[in-house]
């Protein structure tokens, strides 16, 4: 618990919000975090297109048809969804609270301005890196039992 | 008013992914459906891109397929349901998902029945949508159930040769609309209108528009508004008020294409030969209003004008009635207000609800066009069901083995009936597909036919695609597990059991026979109609149609308007006309047959006994020039014809038809006699044959022709004998009449032949769809024929093996295999035939020249499918000549 608190101030430290003042703040948020981390790992594991939309918005916010197209390209043309199971998983992962609609409307092109754009959360990002360590961690096991080589690179 | 407010013409695929989102639950649906909408589209694009239409329709099939199963998690969802639990809409998810991969699994059955499938709802759906539009969905007017149309009925017009049809819907006179005005009751309101046209100058070349004329209550009768500017106002009614400031109100389409829809037309010009309107309004897009006795009016104007007040009777009425005052009522009430005492006793008015009174002679056509493809709808069931049921045939170890795992048979059902119902909504959206395009085809083939512009393939035609494919499934779905679970298991633990195959196979044959007998039905229909149809265009007119070329022109009102000016234009027209190369002959007449009518005269025999004296004979007059009958090869049966002799100064002559001759001298030679025509006495000089006038169905009326010298013309219908091809003459004869005076309108132009062909518009358009649908039929059939044998023939390759090895030669077992199919065949043949019938007495209204019976047209229809029947056998037996016995017998 101590720990927790420890880094969450180090991590605001960090990126220079730190003061002395959020102490008890940071105390406070601590109770939160740890919740949050008992809520990531109740998300795990991620279904493979749940991550690939997450990963996506990690380049930033992408209306609908955005998102299966940058889908489509990551997977060399392999993962092409189609509308109903793309807001299946859109609708799911907002429940889940690790994407937000955007509030903000491109206003380049009038089309695209009326559109939703979805972009993901702190949480969103949190999982995303949960389910790559996890996958990571699943990757090791392979590696150590030889059945592949481990990549070096 | 709705006027033309049809949904945004979308492409079909859209369209029923946009009805396809009902099945999410609201909430969802507000929130995403836009989107999934645009991502749909997007990704359509970007297939259609990627591999054309193939990859659109592979596309949205995929697309349409998982909405239901993604609605479904949704609505789990909605209800709270905990992901994971399988509830029962989870389920029925997961036996869609189920049925889609067992589908996919087996594409060549799965292609074959959704394509017959889509085949027969797209034909349904197409012509429902026509249906709908015509006959089912409202006026378009405001609250238009209140609306009626005033007819005034004159049983003394039975007696009358063009106006036979029209005793029961006269028209109503102007100073009969001015009595209702001035006494009429708050029961109802009444409009009055009447098509005519007027010439447009000053924008190019001279135009001919379509000019409605009304009263100023017309827009508030049908509760319609101007967009722009306002209607006539009372004042402006009358031949005053039109003389003196005649305004004009702009059909939408009109303002569109002469003006690009500028709003400062408003109090501009509109100059026709006769006047220069001032522009006051312009009328909702869309506004239409039919002469109802007009057939092929389908109620296009491009402007309207105040009426002006004449004698005649020849104003359609229309009225609104009063909230609470039933028809009956406001009928009483015309009656002593249009009839009042004193007037001319036989006449009476009827009220006919306006709706009832627009789909007249459109009904009954289109609804055995569209029972025709009801049939055609079930011939693609019993195929598919035909199919399935050979499937699972095929599938019967699958099904024992689950079931002896532990499947219930209630859990081996639903699945089946799952994937029924799933086959049956891919074929609905085929048949969506297919109804798009084939509701384009029947738009763009038809006769005018009122509000038929107006068919969209809609949410409520989508929603009757959608039922029929899921009654269809339902339908194979419920009764083919029945059929197969019963003997499921018994057959895979005894595989020689023979009992449950042979039923199988007795279902199936009689699936044959249905489909045999349904496709007869469809065929004879056709071919009955086929057969009036030539028998129709095979009438004799009376006249020469060959080469000959008609032009109906309209010289300005007023500019020729003494007889001399009038005469002297027509003469110069036509010298210029002959003197076209390729035209080697040219005359003139008020009225040609088939192209514009002329009036009907009560004309009296001089010196005629009893009846003949007193009534007179009504008789068609027309005004020809001279060596009418020579260009049009009417023939001169006695005496001789109208030449340039009978001049103005000459004596009053005219030309009768033969049937005038025995109805007016039935014993006396016509020549010399006299006939009282117009308070002049006129003299005899030849006897003409019958000539058709409108119809080629219709029996020749008694005609006249007198010299336009000695009359007037009137209307001007220039005909012309060519020696070459009338389409290289017509442009030269619109050149010749413009280059004599410019401001002539040319109303239609074209070669007689083809005026006639028009005549038979309807005729032709319902011949063609119910053949169209025949053929289908006879296709879809012969695939069914072809699928029964193939799978007969593959069940049977161990026996074929084992009698050609016990010295059976082959082609004597390819001929039994087609001898057995014939049974079937000859079966549904004559089931069709009696079927057929007893089903053509509702097409014998429609028939000319030809019995409901007709056994010339029974005989070849039923030697046909027979035919095909035996065709569509035969390329599957021809397999079993190539058995060979030894791998067969190597297999036992």
């Amino acid at each position: 618990m101590l720990e927790t608190s420890i880094l969450v101030a180090s991590r605001a430290a960090e990126s220079g919000h730190y003061s002395p003042s959020t102490t008890d703040h940071a105390r406070r948020t601590t109770v939160t975090d740890d919740q949050q981390r008992a809520d990531v790992e109740g998300l795990l594991p991620l279904k493979p297109v749940e991550f690939l939309v997450l990963l996506v918005l990690m380049d930033g916010e992408r209306h609908g048809y955005g998102i299966v197209q940058d889908m489509i390209e990551r997977s060399d043309g392999k993962v092409r969804l189609l509308p109903g199971n793309l807001y299946a998983i859109l609708r799911r992962l907002m429940g889940n609270g690790l994407l937000a609609e955007s509030s903000r409307r491109r206003a380049s092109d009038l089309e695209d301005q009326r559109r939703r754009y979805y972009g993901i959360t702190a949480l969103g990002k949190r999982v995303l890196v949960a389910e790559a360590e996890r996958m990571r961690n699943l990757v090791r096991q392979v590696e150590a039992s030889r059945l592949i080589e481990a990549d070096t690179r | 008013m709705s006027y033309g407010d049809s949904p945004r013409n979308r492409a079909g695929p859209e369209a029923v992914y946009r009805l396809l989102l009902h099945c999410y639950p609201a909430d969802v649906r507000r929130q995403f459906g836009d989107d999934m909408l645009d991502v749909f589209r997007d990704m359509c694009e970007v297939e259609r891109q990627r591999r054309g239409w193939v990859g659109v329709l592979s596309f949205s099939l995929r697309a349409y397929t998982e909405v239901p199963m993604k609605a479904a998690e949704a609505w789990t969802q909605a209800r709270g349901g905990v992901p994971g639990r399988r509830g029962v809409v989870e389920s029925v998810a997961g036996d869609v998902r189920f049925a889609l991969r067992t589908l996919r699994k087996r594409p060549v059955f799965t292609t074959v029945a959704v394509l017959t499938l889509g085949l027969g709802i797209g034909a349904v759906t197409a012509m429902f949508s026509v249906v709908d539009a015509v006959l089912i969905k409202g006026l378009e007017y405001r609250d238009h159930a209140r609306l009626v149309t005033v007819w005034q009925v004159v049983p003394g017009w039975r007696d009358v040769v063009n106006l036979t049809d029209y005793w029961d819907k006269g028209w109503l006179s102007y100073e009969q609309y001015r009595m209702w005005v001035e006494n009429g009751d708050r029961a109802m309101e009444i409009a009055i209108h009447d098509g005519g046209g007027m010439t447009l100058t000053g924008l190019g070349e001279p135009e001919r528009l379509a000019v409605g004329e009304a009263s100023a209550s017309l827009l508030r009768v049908l509760g319609a508004q101007p967009v722009l500017g306002r209607w006539f106002l009372p004042e402006e009614e009358g031949t005053e008020a039109n003389a003196s400031r005649p305004v004009v109100v702009l059909s939408h389409e009109f303002w569109q294409r002469k003006f690009g829809g500028d709003p400062d037309m408003i109090g501009g010009t509109l100059t026709s030969s006769e006047r220069s309107y001032t522009i006051v309004g312009v009328l909702p897009r869309g506004f239409r209003l039919r002469m109802l006795t007009a057939k092929d009016d389908v109620g296009r104007r491009d402007v309207w004008v105040p009426l002006e007040a004449d004698q005649g009777y020849h104003w359609e009425a229309i009225g609104r009635l009063a909230p609470s005052v039933s028809i009956e009522q406001a009928q009483a009430v015309a009656r002593s207000v249009l009839l009042p005492q004193g007037s001319a006793s036989d006449r009476s008015i009827s009220l006919v609800p306006r709706k009832e009174s627009e789909i007249l002679g459109f009904g009954g056509p289109l609804v055995l066009l569209l029972g025709a493809t009801g049939l055609l709808m079930v011939i693609a069931c019993a195929n598919v069901a035909t199919l399935s049921l050979g499937e699972v045939l095929r599938r019967r170890h699958e099904m024992a083995t689950r079931v002896a795992l532990g499947a219930s048979g209630l859990r081996l059902m639903r699945q089946l009936l799952t994937e029924s119902v799933v086959l049956g909504i891919l074929g609905s959206a085929v048949g969506v597909v297919l109804a798009v395009v084939g509701t384009r085809m029947l738009v763009a083939l038809a006769p005018p036919i009122p509000r038929l512009d107006g068919v969209v393939v809609d949410h409520r035609v989508l929603a009757f695609a959608a039922l029929l494919g899921v009654l269809a499934g339902l339908l194979f779905g419920t009764v083919l597990p029945m059929m197969s679970l019963q003997g499921a298991v018994g057959d895979a633990l005894r595989s020689g059991t023979r009992g449950n195959v042979m039923r199988r196979e007795a279902f199936t044959r009689s699936l044959s026979v249905t489909e045999i007998a349904l496709t007869v039905v469809i065929l004879v229909a056709g071919g009955l109609l086929t057969r009036s149809l030539v028998l129709l265009m095979n009438v004799n007119p009376g006249f020469d149609s060959d080469n000959l070329v008609v032009i109906h022109a309209l010289p300005p009102n007023g500019r020729y308007s003494s007889q001399v000016e009038e005469m002297a234009f027509y003469g110069e027209v036509l010298d210029q006309i002959r003197a076209i190369p390729g035209v080697s002959s040219a005359t003139a007449a008020n009225g040609v047959p088939f192209v514009d009518g002329t009036s009907s005269y009560q004309v009296r025999v001089l010196g005629g006994e009893g009846d003949l004296l007193d009534a007179g004979v009504s008789a068609l007059g027309y005004r020809v020039g001279p060596g009418y009958f020579g260009v049009t090869g009417v023939p001169i049966i006695a005496g001789r014809g109208i030449s340039e002799s009978n001049g103005p100064t000459g004596p009053l002559v005219a030309v009768v038809s033969a049937s005038m001759a025995r109805r007016c001298w039935p014993r006396e030679s016509p020549i010399g006699a006299r006939f009282q025509f117009l308070g002049n006495a006129i003299t005899v000089i030849g006897v003409a044959g019958d000539v058709r006038h409108e119809m080629l169905d219709r029996e020749p009326v008694p005609t006249f022709y007198v010299p336009a010298a000695q009359s007037a013309y009137g209307d001007a219908n220039f005909v012309a004998r060519t020696g070459v091809d009338a389409r290289h003459v017509i442009p030269l004869i619109r050149e010749a009449v413009w280059s004599v005076d410019q401001d002539v309108a040319i109303v239609e132009a074209g070669s007689l032949a083809s005026f006639i062909a028009r005549s038979a518009n309807y005729e032709r358009y319902r011949t063609l769809l119910m053949t169209v649908f025949g053929v289908t039929a006879a296709l879809l059939a012969a695939a069914g024929v072809l699928g029964v044998t193939a799978r007969a023939v593959a069940q049977r390759t161990r026996e074929m093996g084992i009698r050609m090895a016990l010295g059976a030669r082959g082609r004597r077992l390819v001929g039994s295999t087609v001898l057995e199919s014939l049974t079937s065949a000859l079966a549904g043949t004559a089931l069709g035939l009696l079927g057929a019938f007893w089903a053509s007495r509702l097409l014998s209204r429609f028939l000319f020249g030809v019995a409901p019976s007709d056994p010339i047209t029974y005989g070849a229809v039923g030697t046909l499918v027979i035919a095909v029947c035996l065709g569509a056998s035969y390329v599957p037996a021809r397999q079993i000549a190539r058995v060979d016995p030894v791998r067969v017998m190597r297999v036992e």
